[in-house]
């Protein structure tokens, strides 16, 4: 079957950028793609029925791979990588495995790791000279995420990633993770804990997480060393551990259970597990950018509980929150002065500023229901993108009405663009300088172009619909000159446009797809 | 004046002196030959005489003309082309014959030949000088042998100074390849070989 | 005696009056191709169809016979770029029994017939070099300069009397000069190759692949192969290709399809452009180094420039789909349409790109247009219409109208009989237009300056005018034994040959060559 660059299955990954700020910003959700927004979500009267848990962004792990000039796209039904010069368009394809799904760059823009999924495999390629080293890793693994730094790939058997009606082929075991070290190619295949969901990392350590424990693996021992650490007492149904947030010192493990009360500590160094109170159904959980601390979202108790990371284990410090809105999630931007309140659980069409200095909380109005929000990296701007199912006080004869929404808001004043929106949110993202962001929509062959500056959309058309979007990462701020922004777009053959900014041009290249029918003698 | 020159000098042998004209025909199977005609043949016209040197034999000479044309279609059926060839044969030889009686003459004869081919070639026939019109000759030489029989009434049969004759030979025929310039070359004629006529017999 | 005289011319036959034609003789092919007569340094090269034989004429009427042997010719003669070289495909037949007898092709039984295929390059009125191709291939395609011709087999070719097996995936490149041939294998149906302009590499066409060959190694080999489609099920055809000025890219455009193929030639890569439809024509203008394309169905212009081949668009009156290149402007015409555009393309003091269109409005819708060689007039030759019913000759003022713009005149004529072609010529500074007509034995020239006309007079109805290298002109005549004319318009003299048309009309028959 022909492969389109519908390309659901093709993994763009991300280009990592060094900027702690921007990390916390993409894993709030400023880069990906619209979640998928459960229509039973309940308007939060109801008492008989709780809202559900809040929602992010996190199946936009396939994102696009770049660095500071090249972008990286896979070909899954050619088993090939088409690199882009952005600034030349000099287009080259390499064969790496079969089906290549995932793309990741290191964020020195050295090296894309790619991961082969029906090799079972991961190649390494030179971003520069395309030369490329394959590492054989465990079979049937879906998922690859890269360390921070660069330095280790770990893929593990991510069942969120298993497509639907996917049958098991052959024997699997559900609690593997393979470490691929990066620059020298080095596999080291671990047991953790069953059907792990998520790797966060620090200085010389991965947390691999699982419902029932945490997997300790000091990545600085050859070979690499793992500990297991349970963080559950229920050994026959664990509780889902939804996020796991490090110190930045490495010295603790918060994480965030579903349904618990109390917020579980697990010391890096001594494998000591404690828990501490914490708020009636704690919903988010998020660092300060000075990490020093940790913000806890007890949505039931409607209060925010503020927990010292030096010192867990003193009593947290809470915030009550405002009557007005259920909050259920909260965003902090990377200057550390403001936090943005909200939920994703119920349909209100509000949300909260949150004074990290003064503990204000300031509840603001939306056009429609939150479905994701993310605060720009500059900290200046709030993209908002909206459910298409409407908050109950929506007449009927609104405009955005059952429409897709998005809005734009400026931090420093509150001045906001609201922008009906002609189909559903496919992807998004935004440059890092925080000047532009970008975001196209299902079956519109259009890319949006959000200028912050003047707080407006422009529509810029396409030749084909669009499938990612991104954005490369601006290296000097100071040249006045803003990186191009790129949108990959449905055709049989590859077809990737770069959208200037600065000048409002745009140009596509086609067919990059046949250059992997290219013999050179 | 020629003819009572001979009549005077010559009324006693047995082969004849006579003066006749004639229909003909050789074979013809050239390819080239196909361009002018479907027959594998040239059928000609012409005239002989016979000089009788002795009671049996005589001297023989002649001229025969054949001409075969063709209109030439290309493609279309519009005609284009005309192309003619035209052979003026002239023969020298020998004749000898014996007498059955005073009608018949049995004969054999052996002649030398030379052919002369003309080719025409006229883009626009009805025009009678064109730029289109092309002409090509050339001359070969040949041989031909022959055996027939005359049938011969003398003068003194019917009281008349002269007699008549019909004679009808037939035999083989040669002739060598004729160069007709640009357009080719052309063998006219080699093959079976036959002559018919009617004669004045002095 | 006086009454011989009479019975003696009768039987002697008459002159041209009364040729015998008592039969029909049908030949399958005219005896000479009166409308493909290639004009050379050496003469104008005319072949005989039905005698499957060259000839050269020369411009002091005389002519003569190229030996080629034994065998048929193929296809028509090919002409090199550079007038130097013609190139000819011939096939010779010969009997494989071992009998020394046999001259024509039917004595020999049908399953020892077998054949042999040559090339022939012609120089100076004799065969220069002979090449045996081991494939039957029929058409040739030559670098700019003379020094390199590809044999191919061309598309559509029945194949049914070719012997043996044929191989569809090669070409064949020759070197002219040393008359070595080299066989390249290319993708399936070779359908076109173009050279750089330095003749270092070609590219070639096939079907869902181009090939790159490299021309600068001791012998020619593929460089580079382009697929251009993933799918084996999706058959692309290219159509039409043009290399950039620069020779580093190759533009193609494809059957049936809006796309146009990019290929980088120097960093291998290929892009495609999406265009307003498939297109009927495209040419490089190489004065704005852009290339120009029109769309047969639409009524617009496609312009790629060649630094990001991005595509502008120009909306026109009505569609066209032929381009007439000139130096820096193209004439765009189609023979559906009496509109014909004058589309230049300028480039202001800061980089902004302009684009001027100048319609002219003919009376009748054109059959041909010739741009004069020094650009400032076209002519167009036009289907009955709104002159008078009659066939036409229209003048298109191509000039500065000395305000930055452009002028549009067009001034009509009704011509006798069907334009058949034109030619030009200059007297002085004046440019000439030499203009045939169908069943007018004359040809008729037309001062595009003053307008002023003379006829310079045939011996027959013309059938086709071509320039000859040293600047005079041959037309050919409707004489089917063959006639042709050799002009000087400056001084208007002619000069014609005559005949060459029936050489060797007797040797048609298939002959079989000795076996070697």
């Amino acid at each position: 079957m022909r492969q389109s660059l519908t390309l659901t299955l093709v993994a763009l990954a991300v280009g990592c950028s060094s900027d702690a700020a921007f990390t916390e910003a993409y894993d709030s959700g400023s880069q990906g793609a619209a979640s998928d927004y459960e229509p039973s979500a309940s308007t939060g009267d109801d008492d008989e029925t709780p809202p559900p848990p809040e929602t992010e962004k996190d199946f936009y792990a396939l994102a696009p791979a770049q660095t500071d000039k090249f972008v990286f796209i896979a070909n899954p039904g050619r088993g090939t990588v088409t690199r882009v010069n952005v600034e030349t368009l000099a287009v080259d394809t390499t064969p790496v495995g079969n089906n290549p799904q995932i793309v990741l760059t290191t964020p020195d823009f050295a090296t894309a790791a790619v991961f082969n999924e029906d090799d079972d495999t991961v190649s390494l390629i030179d971003a520069d000279t395309l030369q490329t080293l394959t590492v054989a890793v465990r079979p049937d693994l879906k998922r690859m995420v890269m360390s921070p730094d660069g330095t280790w790939v770990a893929l593990w058997h991510d069942l969120s990633a298993v497509d639907d009606g996917e049958e098991p082929d052959g024997v699997i075991a559900f609690n593997e993770v393979s470490f691929v070290e990066v620059r020298t190619g080095r596999h080291e295949p671990l047991a953790v804990g069953n059907y792990p969901h998520g790797i966060e990392w620090t200085e010389g350590l991965a947390v691999v997480v699982s419902d029932e424990s945490l997997a300790l693996v000091d990545l600085d021992a050859e070979p690499l060393d793992r500990e297991l650490v349970p963080i559950s007492d229920d050994f026959v149904d664990p509780p889902a551990a939804e996020e796991v947030v490090l110190a930045p010192d490495a010295s603790y493990a918060f994480v965030r259970q579903f349904g618990a009360e109390d917020l579980t500590i697990v010391d890096l160094e001594s494998r000591v597990v404690s828990r501490v109170p914490a708020g009636a159904n704690p919903t988010d959980l998020d660092l300060t950018v000075d990490g020093r601390t940790a913000v806890l979202v007890a949505r039931d108790a409607n209060e925010l509980w503020l927990y010292d990371v030096a010192d867990p284990f003193a009593d947290a410090r809470t915030v009550p929150l405002s009557d007005d809105l259920v909050t259920g999630s909260v965003v902090l931007d990377p200057t550390g002065k403001t936090g943005i309140l909200y939920s994703t659980a119920v349909l209100q069409a509000v949300y909260a500023v949150w004074d990290l200095e003064t503990d204000t909380i300031t509840p603001r109005s939306l056009v429609k229901p939150v479905q994701s929000l993310s605060v720009g990296p500059t900290g200046d701007s709030l993209l908002v993108f909206h459910t298409v199912d409407n908050q109950p006080e929506l007449p009927t004869s609104d405009t955005f009405y059952d429409a897709s929404a998005l809005t734009m808001i400026d931090l420093s004043d509150f001045g906001k663009t609201d922008v009906y929106m002609p189909s559903t949110l496919k992807g998004w993202t935004t440059a890092s300088n925080g000047e532009y962001s970008y975001f196209i929509m299902e079956g519109q062959p259009m890319l949006g172009v959000l200028d912050w500056g003047r707080l407006m959309v422009e529509e810029v058309s396409l030749s084909s619909t669009p499938v990612f979007v991104g954005a490369l990462p601006d290296l000097d701020e100071t040249d006045g000159d803003d990186p191009p922004a790129w949108v990959s777009q449905e055709h049989e053959l590859g077809r990737i446009s770069f959208y200037d900014a600065d000048s409002a041009a745009l140009t596509t290249i086609t067919g990059f797809e046949l250059n992997s029918e290219i013999e050179v003698q | 004046m020629l003819t009572t020159l001979l009549l005077t000098t010559v009324s006693a042998w047995a082969v004849d002196h006579e003066v006749s004209g004639e229909l003909g025909t050789l074979r013809n199977t050239d390819r080239a030959y196909d361009v002018y005609t479907s027959l594998n043949a040239m059928p000609s016209r012409g005239l002989g005489g016979t000089l009788a040197l002795h009671e049996r034999v005589g001297v023989t000479g002649g001229w025969h003309r054949s001409s075969r044309g063709s209109e030439l279609y290309f493609g279309d059926d519009s005609p284009a082309v005309v192309a003619a060839f035209y052979t003026d044969t002239f023969d020298l030889g020998v004749k000898a014959d014996v007498a059955l009686g005073d009608m018949l003459r049995p004969y054999v004869q052996a002649s030398g030949l030379l052919v002369r081919g003309v080719s025409r070639v006229d883009d626009d026939p009805s025009d009678p000088v064109s730029v289109g019109q092309i002409k090509e000759a050339g001359l070969t030489g040949g041989a031909l042998g022959l055996a027939g029989l005359t049938l011969r009434i003398s003068g003194d049969r019917i009281n008349l100074p002269l007699g008549f004759s019909v004679h009808a030979g037939l035999g083989y025929g040669y002739v060598g390849r004729v160069d007709l310039g640009d357009l080719g070359t052309i063998k006219p004629g080699g093959g079976f070989a036959s002559r018919a006529g009617l004669s004045l017999i002095f | 005696m006086p009454r011989t005289v009479p019975l003696l011319a009768l039987l002697a036959g008459c002159g041209w009056n009364n040729l015998p034609a008592q039969e029909n003789y049908y030949v399958d092919e005219p005896l000479w191709n009166s409308t493909g007569p290639i004009a050379t340094s050496d003469g104008v090269y005319v072949e005989l169809p039905a005698a499957d034989a060259l000839v050269l004429v020369r411009a002091d009427g005389t002519w003569s016979p190229v030996d080629v042997g034994v065998g048929t010719l193929d296809r028509a003669p090919s002409p090199s770029p550079d007038g130097a070289t013609i190139g000819s495909f011939i096939t010779r037949i010969w009997c494989a029994d071992g009998e020394v007898d046999h001259v024509y092709v039917e004595a020999c039984p049908e399953d020892e017939l077998e054949q042999d295929h040559d090339l022939l390059l012609i120089r100076d009125g004799a065969v220069g070099a002979t090449i045996a191709l081991d494939n039957p291939y029929n058409g040739l395609r030559w670098s700019a300069d003379g020094t390199w011709a590809v044999a191919l087999i061309e598309a559509g070719s029945r194949l049914n009397n070719a012997g043996g097996v044929v191989s569809l995936t090669t070409i064949l490149f020759v070197d002219v000069a040393s008359g070595s041939a080299t066989s390249v294998p290319v993708g399936f149906a070779a359908t076109d190759v173009l050279f750089d302009a330095d003749a270092s590499r070609a590219v070639v066409l096939s079907q869902s692949e181009v090939a790159v060959v490299d021309l600068t190694g001791g012998s020619p080999s593929v460089a580079i192969t382009y697929g251009l489609t993933l799918d084996a099920d999706d058959v692309v055809v290219p159509v039409g290709i043009e290399l950039t000025p620069d020779g580093d890219h190759a533009l193609i455009s494809v059957e049936g399809d809006d796309s146009l193929y990019i290929l980088d030639l120097v960093n291998p890569s290929v892009n495609i452009k999406a265009l307003s439809g498939a297109p009927s024509a495209m040419a490089v203008n190489l004065g704005e180094d852009r290339t120009i394309l029109v769309y047969g169905a639409d009524a617009r212009v496609d312009i790629v420039d060649h630094d990001g081949f991005d595509v502008d668009s120009v909306g026109l009156d009505e569609p066209m789909s032929h381009i007439l290149d000139a130096s820096d402007f193209s004439v765009l015409w189609s023979p559906d349409s009496r509109d014909v555009y004058r589309f230049q393309v300028t480039e202001g003091d800061e980089g902004a790109i302009a684009y001027s269109t100048t319609e002219y409005r003919l009376q009748s819708t054109p059959l041909s247009v010739y741009v004069s060689p020094d650009e400032q007039f076209a002519v167009a030759l036009t289907a009955p219409g709104a002159i008078g019913g009659r066939y036409g000759m229209e003048i298109l003022d191509l000039r500065s109208d000395g305000e930055g713009g452009w002028r549009d005149d067009v001034w009509p004529y009704a011509l006798e009989g069907r334009g058949l072609g034109v030619a030009f010529a200059l007297e002085g500074d004046a440019p000439q237009a030499l203009v045939l007509q169908q069943d007018q034995d004359y040809v008729y020239q037309f001062d595009l300056m003053s307008a002023a006309a003379t006829e310079l007079g045939l011996s027959a109805p013309p059938r086709a005018i071509g320039a000859m290298p040293d600047g005079g002109f041959f037309v050919t005549e409707d004489v089917n034994t063959g006639l042709m004319a050799f002009l000087d318009p400056s001084s208007d003299a002619v000069v014609e040959a005559a005949g060459f048309a029936t050489y060797d009309l007797l040797g048609q028959d298939l002959l079989l060559v000795e076996e070697d």
